[in-house]
């Protein structure tokens, strides 16, 4: 009888992995038609050429940008649901490396926005700056938001738009971590 | 000590075999397409597919139930033979042919691979001789295949929790992608 109970359990253990493995099928199906159909992090790069090698203080940006190895400037506006989406992801305080440009209609937009998302901390250290002119993105070269600006060695490299958290926490400036030698 | 080794390695077999035979079931397409191009018209291919399919679900059953068996030991050596021996057409063939062994997926060419694990399926086949002189009784070796298809079914939900969570990512990235579109 035992034996019997042993064999039931293990062909009915088999066929949950059949159907585990055509369950697998079903989502690796479903991301396929996520990635034709283009939903699927796809960020857009931008063109901010004249930008290019420039340093970021040039444009309005904190001089602090200007001495990072590898920085990342976040333009945010409070009339996007994605910047709102991605606002709430960010890990507190803002990671080493991140800038954010928060473009909003007036100073208690902006209060409201850094309060609602826990960034007070970040703002008094000076790592969100607020542009209700959008006169920063302009000299830029943007027009749209959300966009990641990456600087390299204190100048402006490239930007993309950010279309996810997900995008975005791929893109965050690596920390250099110090190992002792020996 | 033999007994407890061989016993070991004979769990191995069977999860190796009903592995590859769930995978073939799974997708029956793969390795029918590794038949054709090694040459085989497409008429054989599939029944061939089917046969190899049943011939390891059969195997790893019966590794787990009659390892004493000599059936059961020549079909074990006979399969990882035909293998290297498909290994061996594929190099003449001169061009990467998939494997799909162990199911498809894997970037797995057949080639010299087959020939090494030829091997280990040997010793394991030898160690198992050595280890049963007689069947182990019924309740043992029901054991021991709920064990294994128990880890195979495991095995395939930590898959499926990945594929939920990438799936999961997925669904959130295009909500605030959504959110982002009407504005650009």
């Amino acid at each position: 009888m035992a034996a019997i109970a042993l064999i039931a359990t293990a062909v009915l253990a088999l066929l949950v992995a059949l159907l585990f493995a055509a369950l697998v099928e079903m989502y690796r199906d479903v991301r396929q038609l996520r990635d034709a159909m283009g939903i699927l992090d796809r960020p857009l790069p931008v063109n901010v050429t004249d930008a290019v090698g420039m340093r970021a203080s040039t444009y309005g940006l904190p001089r602090a940008i200007d001495a990072a190895d590898s920085a990342l400037v976040l333009f945010l506006s409070d009339r996007c649901g994605t910047c709102r989406q991605l606002a709430h992801g960010l890990t507190r305080p803002l990671v080493s490396g991140l800038w954010l440009v928060l473009e909003v209609r007036s100073d208690a937009g902006a209060a409201d926005f850094i309060e609602r998302y826990g960034l007070a901390d970040s703002a008094r250290e000076g790592r969100i700056i607020v542009d209700p002119t959008t006169e920063i993105a302009r000299r830029i070269g943007i027009d749209t938001t959300p966009v990641g600006v990456r600087i390299e060695n204190g100048a402006i490299a490239h930007a993309t738009t950010v279309p996810s958290t997900r995008y975005l926490n791929t893109i965050l400036p690596e920390p250099v971590e110090l190992r002792q030698a020996g | 000590m033999t007994l407890f080794l061989a016993t070991i390695v004979a769990c191995v077999m069977s999860a190796v075999l009903l592995w590859a035979a769930l995978e073939k079931l799974r997708n029956p397409a793969a390795i029918t397409s590794t038949i054709e191009r090694l040459g085989f018209p497409a008429t054989l291919s599939r029944p061939l597919a089917r046969t190899l399919t049943v011939a390891e679900l059969s195997l790893g059953v019966a590794v787990s139930f009659r390892p004493d068996h000599a059936a059961t030991q020549t079909g074990i050596v006979l399969l990882a033979a035909l293998f290297a021996v498909a290994a061996l057409i594929a190099l003449r063939l001169r061009e990467p042919v998939p494997c799909n062994c162990v199911g498809a997926g894997s970037d797995a060419v057949l080639g010299a691979r087959q020939w090494i694990a030829l091997v280990p399926w040997l010793v394991g086949v030898a160690v198992v001789r050595a280890g049963f002189a007689e069947a182990p009784n019924l309740e043992t070796a029901a054991a021991h295949f709920a064990a294994v298809s128990l880890l195979i079914a495991t095995l395939h939900s930590i898959t499926v929790w990945r594929s939920r969570g990438e799936a999961r990512g997925d669904r959130e990235s295009a909500r605030e992608m959504y959110a982002w579109l009407p504005s650009h």
